[in-house]
């Protein structure tokens, strides 16, 4: 799959609560020919700008759930499909501007014939999506 | 003895990821535009049921019905084995059995005959699943892929263990990506729109016709007549080629599962794989009467991709569309209808 398609402007949101953006969301499809159980991802990170959001602040919703990485790294039969968008929060007070900002999803899956983990890197940024 | 066409669904990867189909979308294309058969999947990619690795019956029936719809038929599943399910160990032999049972299980539920085996599994594994293969009625090919080959320390080391446990039940899954001997055409014809030095990778391309392998050792060469990124990274990326003798297939004849028609690229005047050798290897099976399916396995797509256009997949069905005409024009009536 092309990994351009990993990240979709259209799907970053702000996650508003009582009227103040606590984050924004982040709809990922996987970078991979095939889906695989929680407990093979190795890591995210969502960058906004250069602010760094590592998986440990990160929240991960999939059909199955909303779950912290520390509890995915057991979950061996709840899965990412193949296609699937899962959302990731990242918590960052204000939400996002698109418009004049830059959102990098960086994804790592542990492959076993390729001898483990391989980050893949997708950005958008402000010329391709408003605010 | 005969070859049954179908497609493995990897073929269909970007269609699918996209929406653009979906896994019936997929059974028709085979059955409709393809005049195919022979249906390959993993389940972990087009999933058949909720629960990939546990179908309920009414999944296994629904499938069924599906391939009836159709005229097809299951013939191999790709299984996996996640050696690294959890972080900082391997699985132990054990487990690695235990998620190789669970596949096999699958496969038998859906009606695979056969399911392909992930090259770099290890032989003491695979030989342990024997059993449990015979006990399915599920046959397990070790997938030789580039840049494999028959004389590799580790495909040998496979066709030993075949041999000393003589099953029907294991063998080995050929990619045709072995009878590869030159960068595709569309990879040239990318790199001379990059700005590639024409002369350069003419070059490149008279080693690769003299020898498969000259990716090995031309790189040198390629810099010191002034070669850059592009004409280098075209040598890199066919760095690990090997064309395999298609003789080996009569001299394997016995362990040969079933075979993924791998290809990049068509030429559309001459239905040939650009840089793919299919006539041979399909005399030799032909010659030596093998009767099994082959299942194309479309892998281009990287190639292909538009950035004006990321919604667009056709080129995934037109490819597929131009090797089958090609498969059916050298399997003439050594095809299985």
């Amino acid at each position: 799959m092309n990994p351009k398609l990993m990240l979709d402007p259209k799907d970053i949101e702000d996650v508003v609560v009582d009227g103040v953006a606590v984050g924004f969301n982040v709809k990922l499809r996987i970078p991979y020919y095939r889906g695989v159980c929680l407990s093979l991802i190795e890591d995210i990170t969502i960058k906004y700008d250069n602010e760094v959001y590592p998986k440990e602040v990160l929240k991960f919703t999939t059909k199955d759930g909303t779950f912290t990485f520390d509890e995915m790294a057991t979950m061996t039969t709840l899965r990412w499909e193949f296609g699937e968008k899962a959302t990731v929060f990242v918590p960052r007070k204000g939400g996002f501007y698109m418009a004049r900002h830059r959102v990098e999803a960086i994804v790592a899956i542990r492959i076993s014939y390729m001898g483990g983990a391989r980050p893949v890197s997708c950005v958008v940024t402000g010329s391709v999506a408003g605010d | 003895m005969a070859i049954r066409r179908g497609v493995t669904f990897y073929s269909f990867q970007d269609s699918y990821y996209q929406g653009n189909m979906n896994l019936e979308d997929c059974v028709r294309f085979v059955s409709e535009e393809l005049h195919a058969t022979g249906i390959e999947l993993m389940v972990e990619q087009t999933p058949i049921s909720a629960d990939c690795h546990n179908p309920t019956d009414r999944e296994v029936e629904h499938w069924k019905e599906l391939m009836a719809k159709y005229g097809t038929v299951p013939t191999c599943m790709d299984a996996f084995v996640d050696t690294m399910l959890y972080k900082g160990r391997i699985l132990t032999k054990k487990e690695q059995l235990q998620q190789f049972e669970r596949d096999l299980r699958v496969a038998a539920k859906f009606g695979f005959d056969n399911i392909r085996v992930l090259c770099p599994l290890r032989a003491e594994v695979v030989e342990a699943a024997v059993p449990i293969a015979e006990t399915y009625g599920v046959r397990m090919g070790l997938e030789i892929h580039q840049p494999m080959h028959f004389e590799a320390a580790w495909v040998q080391r496979f066709l030993e263990m075949c041999e000393r446990v003589n099953s029907p039940y294991v063998g080995i899954t050929p990619d045709f990506g072995i009878f590869m001997y030159k960068p595709n055409a569309i990879a040239v014809k990318n790199a001379l729109k990059q700005g590639g030095d024409p002369k350069i990778i003419d070059f490149i391309l008279n080693e690769f016709e003299k020898d498969s392998t000259a990716g090995q050792r031309i790189l040198p060469q390629v810099q010191a007549m002034g070669g850059g990124p592009v004409e280098c990274g075209l040598v890199m990326r066919y760095s690990r080629l090997h064309y395999n003798d298609p003789e080996y297939l009569r001299k394997y004849s016995k362990y040969l599962i079933h075979f993924h028609a791998k290809f990049y690229e068509m030429d559309p005047e001459t239905l040939t794989e650009t840089a793919i050798d299919y006539e041979n290897p399909i005399r030799v099976l032909k010659e030596i009467g093998w009767n099994g399916s082959f299942s194309s396995e479309f892998e281009g797509q990287p190639h292909y991709w538009n950035d004006a256009d990321l919604q667009d997949t056709s080129y995934e069905l037109e490819e597929l569309k131009l090797q089958h005409k090609m498969l059916q024009k050298l399997l003439g009536d050594f095809e299985l209808v």
